[in-house]
């Protein structure tokens, strides 16, 4: 056998010795990453997996589930902001994180709307023909139109 | 989150597996049983390519895309494959083939093997009950396409253009995402993380189906875990995104093609044109890693290219063509092209991102905290099977890295809305792809580091002690292995890394909790699905005389109606014969927050 052939060999047993050094030196590692993750996602809640946590939306995974549990599927709402650039601003994200969380319900700008999200909003802002369904108390509302 | 819908996922994946085998069959046929056995990762990978690739163009065609439409997709991916079958001559299998005994492992590949058996255990514990909430790329871009799939049916334009991910991205996965709603029997985005271990089973047992003959066991399971316990796949192993995905169907393909070049089967080169084309509609990217592994196999070819560089262009065009329906579609549609967000002539007014780009895509392929050592070992292993006189898997496995890496090179230069630093997930995800490349060409090239003679049957261990010496006791540790995982949580030992408890299987009514002595309970009225449905039982036990009446969320998609805050059961006990008096079924349980 050559000496490049024997140098090759030595290196495959180098690089499996390091192959089984990392795999077994790791192994509990991983296991351990996944059972961590198991268990957090066996303490969650049915909104915690379901609805991301969104910074500036303090209790907004109560009032999208709510308004899940109080539309039908295939409803249509609308979505509108209180004044000033950083509502807009974020009411035009929120229209996104709604549009997707709350399927195969849809969105609509008509303003015949059953059902309304309000952000940067206080309940008086909607007028008397919507019921508020549920409030965040942070000014994130959930409404419907009074019959 | 419930037996049932684990239980319907594993019919889902057996169905997936019965495709595949269809496909496999007319592919290749098997005169042995136990040939499919071994192959059954690669059948499994096929049948889920075979049904991307169909039930996109299915989405093209405008058949909806419902539970029966699956049923009949697979159905005729079976039927054609029969049929092919028998145009070929394949001839129905025996059982095993004559003086086959059932193949032995190493005690020491056996450790290992063991390993790998864990951690999938362990994987299926962190997926089943994994929610969507905290990976982005899942609720905001798959989900939804997979859910409209499942209410509808349809991928319509005007639907495509609300998703904020590209319109034109391809929807093999999230058909497949459907499916797997279809099988639950619902929407439910948290068991679905339980088909991506499917996944990866399918990918582990290809590349183990692919290579035992080949590598010697030594070599082979060491080397597999080791990538497998790499950080970046933890990170993103237990997420519905599509990298993971594409990159198994890339690197089986990537492999089938090495081994195709080197023994020439066709089969091998038909099975990875299928699953390239699943790769292509499975992210975008696959039309990129499709094309670094079309210039590998160029390379690695070279010296048989009047006989195998015709038919390996041929492969490729034919699996561009098995998407081409898609990208029809969409352009036809007036949908943006899934191309660079610069355009395809503007990057070059952005030349000064191609040197950090470039940065960029080495770094992450060969960042420590990202893969551990694991690339370094490839490199080492092209090194060393170059030393030893082989150069056609080097070059290949070279050529790849490098294309792949010149490919994430103009991703990152000629998309300005990438970042160009490791601390963006994208440079991170894109790069998985060419590390389960390399995960599985590494084994096959430090094998023939250490003999360039393929190996044909099974591979002989390289030392005669008890240890390496293959031998069917040494399946016992291997059992063992696989018993451990469940053992513990039958025991209840909550040993390091183990879980400790007995699964629970959370479903609607998990949030029910049973009254304890001394707490305070609730008198529960009954659960509804919707406020409509709630408010009415609400109002019946307020007539009923159950004032203090509420409807709320139960923190398990339900809504509860009850009435809080009752010191003993025998209060409870009271409102109870008041309830039943007016028709009404409550129980008493605990009320934890009381």
């Amino acid at each position: 056998m050559s000496a490049s052939k024997v140098a090759a060999r030595l290196g495959v047993v180098a690089c499996v010795a390091a192959g089984c050094l990392l795999a077994a030196g790791r192994l509990d590692d991983a296991v351990a990453v996944f059972d961590f993750r198991a268990d957090a996602n066996a303490a969650a809640t049915f909104n915690e997996r379901t609805y991301p946590d969104i910074e500036w939306l303090p209790g907004g995974a109560r009032i999208m589930e709510d308004a899940r549990l109080w539309m039908p599927e295939g409803t249509r709402y609308g979505v509108i902001h209180g004044p000033g650039p950083i509502a807009a601003r974020r009411a035009s994200s929120l229209r996104y994180f709604l549009l997707v969380l709350l399927l195969p319900r849809s969105q609509t700008q008509l303003e015949s709307v059953p059902w309304v999200f309000c952000y940067d909003c206080a309940p008086s802002m909607l007028g008397p023909e919507f019921e508020v369904l549920s409030d965040s108390g942070q000014g994130f509302l959930f409404a419907r139109r009074r019959p | 989150m419930t037996l049932r819908a684990i239980g319907g996922l594993l019919v889902y994946n057996l169905f997936i597996l019965g495709a595949g085998a269809g496909v496999l069959w007319g592919v290749r046929g098997w005169r042995w049983w136990t040939d499919f056995v071994r192959l059954v990762g690669v059948a499994y990978l096929l049948g889920l390519s075979a049904l991307m690739i169909l039930m996109t163009s299915e989405i093209v065609l405008g058949i909806p895309i419902g539970a029966m439409t699956m049923v009949l997709s697979g159905a005729a991916l079976v039927a054609l494959g029969v049929v092919v079958g028998r145009l070929r001559g394949f001839t129905t299998p025996g059982l095993r083939p004559p003086g086959w005994r059932f193949p032995g492992i190493s005690l020491f590949a056996a450790l290992f093997l063991g390993g790998i058996v864990v951690y999938l255990e362990s994987l299926f514990r962190a997926d089943r009950l994994s929610g969507v909430a905290l990976e982005w790329d899942s609720w905001a871009f798959w989900m939804p396409k997979a859910k409209e799939l499942y209410a509808s049916g349809r991928l319509e334009p005007e639907f495509l253009v609300l998703v904020q991910q590209l319109p034109s991205y391809p929807p093999g996965l999230a058909t497949i995402q459907a499916g797997a709603f279809h099988a639950m029997g619902s929407a439910d985005t948290v068991t679905l993380h339980v088909q991506y271990w499917f996944f990866a089973i399918g990918f582990a047992a290809a590349v183990i189906g692919l290579l035992a003959q080949r590598v010697r066991q030594a070599i082979l399971f060491p080397l597999l875990l080791a990538f497998l316990v790499a950080p970046s796949l933890l990170q993103w192993i237990t997420t519905v995104y599509a990298d993971l995905p594409l990159g198994y169907l890339v690197a089986v393909a990537a492999l089938l093609v090495i081994l195709w070049i080197e023994e020439k089967e066709p089969w091998q080169l038909a099975a990875a044109t299928v699953l390239l084309s699943g790769a292509m509609v499975t992210k975008r990217e696959g039309l990129l890693f499709a094309a670094c592994l079309l210039l590998a196999g160029l390379a690695a070819s070279f010296a048989d290219r009047r006989q195998l560089w015709r038919r390996l262009v041929a492969a490729v065009l034919i699996a561009f063509v098995l998407v081409l329906p898609w990208r029809i579609w969409f352009t036809a549609h007036g949908l943006p092209g899934d191309g660079p967000d610069t355009g395809y002539g503007a990057a070059f007014s952005h030349l000064d991102r191609v040197w950090p780009a470039l940065e960029l895509s080495v770094a992450t392929l060969f960042e420590q905290e990202l893969w551990h050592f694991a690339p370094v070992l490839a490199a080492v292993a092209v090194v060393l099977a170059l030393l030893a006189g082989e150069w056609r898997i080097p070059l290949y496995a070279g050529t790849f890295v490098i294309a792949a890496t010149v490919a994430s090179t103009w991703v990152f230069w000629s998309n300005l809305g990438l970042p160009l630093t490791q601390v963006d997930w994208a440079s991170r995800r894109y790069a998985g792809t060419t590390v389960l490349v390399l995960a599985v060409l590494t084994p096959l090239l430090l094998q023939r580091a250490w003999s360039t003679e393929p190996a044909s049957g099974p591979a002989e261990s390289p030392g005669p002690d008890a240890l390496f010496r293959p031998s069917r006791v040494a399946w016992v540790v291997v059992l063992l292995a696989a018993l451990s995982h469940p053992g513990s949580m039958l025991v209840g030992y909550a040993g390091s890394g183990l879980p400790g408890a007995r699964p629970s299987f959370p479903g609607a009514a998990g949030c029910v909790a049973a009254p304890v002595a001394g707490a305070n309970v609730r008198l529960v009225v009954g659960y509804a699905d919707s406020y409509p449905e709630a408010t009415a039982m609400r109002e019946r036990a307020r007539a009923a005389g159950l004032g203090a009446a509420e409807a709320s969320q139960d923190g398990c998609g339900r809504l509860r109606v009850y009435v809080d805050d009752l010191p003993t059961t025998a209060a409870a006990q009271a409102l109870v014969a008041e309830a039943q008096a007016a028709g009404l079924r409550p129980t008493v349980e605990l009320d934890p927050d009381g």
